[in-house]
């Protein structure tokens, strides 16, 4: 199946890199500095996808398939880290 | 009676113009201000402003006033607010370079008599964290052992999710909360997540040395606060870069009774003014220069009101120094609670001069700045003619907050 990770950056700049991990391995890495969305074509459930960036404003990360914990999540400014595991 | 009508009148403007909110309300020469971003100095909130500005000016003196400052980025995103989107807040970023204000002035009885309006434009400013690129591809290379403990979760969190499930969602929940939330300390966790995200620490084959002698260093560590620590340190950094703006005020006054009121102007000043780091911020005092020229023309108060007749330069070479900063932690190392300013003016009156007045004159100037609570700030300013030996001192109020409500519970006005 394929994951959109939809990033929104308000009030400010940010930055956000997305990794797509499975079995301990790196299967596709995005990475952006502006609003956008980020594609996963390949997601198999228990897959993890790990975030981690920083804005100076605030924002809203959402993936459009079922992921723990759910999103949309909040961020605020400063740095941030998520791990969400696909499927849950 | 009157002010506090006349702050909830701000109060309800403010809360039509969003939350984050400069409000400044003079109680003598001085203004009373209220700001979005406490960070700054003191002395640099004093020279731009990036939100809106409520100012009552000489309340206790018969110049009493209500000013309003913004800009016009921050009037047009209240109307609409996807020009909050990163994309358009980079493309109207000269919008927000801009200031505009306006002012009413009225006398002892409240009654009107005069109006001011001025703009503001930040030729160069640096300190603006918020647009810049560069400074959060440098804060992200900051957070390289984070980030790596973050994909050492991952990768343990996939190689473990088959076998017991329940335990990674969990694992996943609680790292989650220990990386992102500021009162989340490690200690919180349950002993067998603990016990797991210790042995991804010190697998010598993930790299996380430095992770590991943060938690050797503090094993409650709160790591949103170590994540925290390096974005402040940083933009502490940034506020050593340079701000120079350029400005315009006039005011005019409106005398005549009753609904017939004549239209004069008395004062234009057209000014610039510099500020500049001058040592690394990770000095305990930190020092700012800080230049200033004006050119302003005055109506002479022996002359008909529409006749602007006194024509004076100033430059106001300064340094602002800040004294102390509060906190242990680098997060909270850039939040200064004593600033000392000290400068020297320089006047040349290029118009015809009084009996016994000079052309050129000089004052030296200090302002000792002290947060007292806070966002609270007392500053004392003190004014010296050398020539004459006469001084000029006072006293004032300054308060910033982060949002109007917690202005107004501040100012005893809120619930």
């Amino acid at each position: 199946m394929q994951a959109n990770v939809s990033i929104v950056f308000l009030n400010g700049v940010g930055q956000v890199e997305a990794e797509l991990i499975r079995n301990g391995n790196s299967i596709d890495m995005r990475a952006t500095d502006k609003t956008g969305t980020l594609q996963f074509p390949d997601v198999l459930d228990e897959d993890i996808i790990s975030l981690n960036g920083a804005c100076t404003g605030n924002g809203e990360i959402m993936i459009d398939i079922p992921v723990l914990p759910p999103s949309p999540v909040n961020i605020q400014t400063g740095n941030f880290f998520l791990n969400f595991i696909v499927g849950k | 009676m009157i002010l506090k009508r006349y702050l909830l009148g701000a109060a309800a403007l403010l809360s039509v113009l969003g939350t984050s909110a400069q409000v400044s309300v003079d109680t003598g020469r001085r203004p009373f201000i209220i700001t979005a971003d406490s960070l700054a100095s003191g002395n640099y909130k004093d020279v731009f402003t990036s939100f809106f500005q409520l100012a009552f000016n000489d309340i206790a003196g018969p110049g009493k006033g209500i000013a309003f400052a913004s800009n016009p980025y921050a009037m047009m995103a209240k109307s609409n607010p996807a020009l909050l989107v990163d994309t358009n807040y980079v493309k109207y970023r000269h919008l927000r370079d801009l200031n505009f204000n306006v002012g009413v002035s009225v006398d002892s009885l409240w009654h009107l008599n005069g109006f001011s309006a001025g703009l503001k434009y930040a030729i160069v400013n640096k300190r603006d964290v918020s647009i810049s690129r560069k400074f959060i591809g440098e804060n992200i290379r900051n957070t390289s052992q984070l980030k790596n403990f973050n994909r050492q979760v991952a990768i343990w969190l996939s190689r473990n999710i088959a076998r017991d499930a329940a335990f990674a969602e969990l694992l996943n929940t609680k790292v989650n909360l220990w990386e992102n939330n500021d009162t989340f300390s490690f200690s919180m966790m349950p002993a067998d997540v603990r016990d797991t995200v210790m042995a991804i620490i010190n697998n010598p084959d993930n790299g996380l040395d430095t992770m590991a002698k943060l938690m050797k260093d503090d094993p409650n560590l709160i790591f949103k606060k170590t994540s925290d620590g390096i974005y402040k340190e940083l933009e502490g950094r940034w506020q050593n870069k340079p701000l120079w703006i350029v400005a315009a005020n006039s005011s005019f006054s409106a005398e005549g009774s009753g609904n017939l009121k004549a239209i004069s102007p008395n004062n234009v000043m057209v000014y610039s003014e510099f500020l500049a780091g001058l040592n690394d911020p990770k000095y305990k005092i930190k020092w700012d220069l800080d230049l200033l020229a004006s050119y302003s023309m005055v109506s002479d108060s022996s002359l008909p009101r529409e006749n602007i007749e006194v024509h004076k330069f100033e430059f106001r070479p300064g340094f602002n120094f800040v004294l102390k900063s509060s906190g242990t932690t680098s997060a909270e190392a850039s939040k200064p609670y004593l600033e000392f300013k000290i400068s020297g003016s320089y006047f040349h009156t290029f118009s015809a001069l009084a009996p016994g007045q000079k052309a050129d004159d000089n004052t030296i100037n200090g302002e000792l700045r002290l947060r007292i609570y806070q966002d609270i700030w007392v500053p004392v300013s003190i004014t010296w003619d050398p020539a004459s030996g006469n001084v000029f001192g006072y006293l004032s109020v300054k308060a910033n907050f982060t949002a109007l409500n917690n202005a107004m519970k501040k100012l005893g006005l809120g619930s």
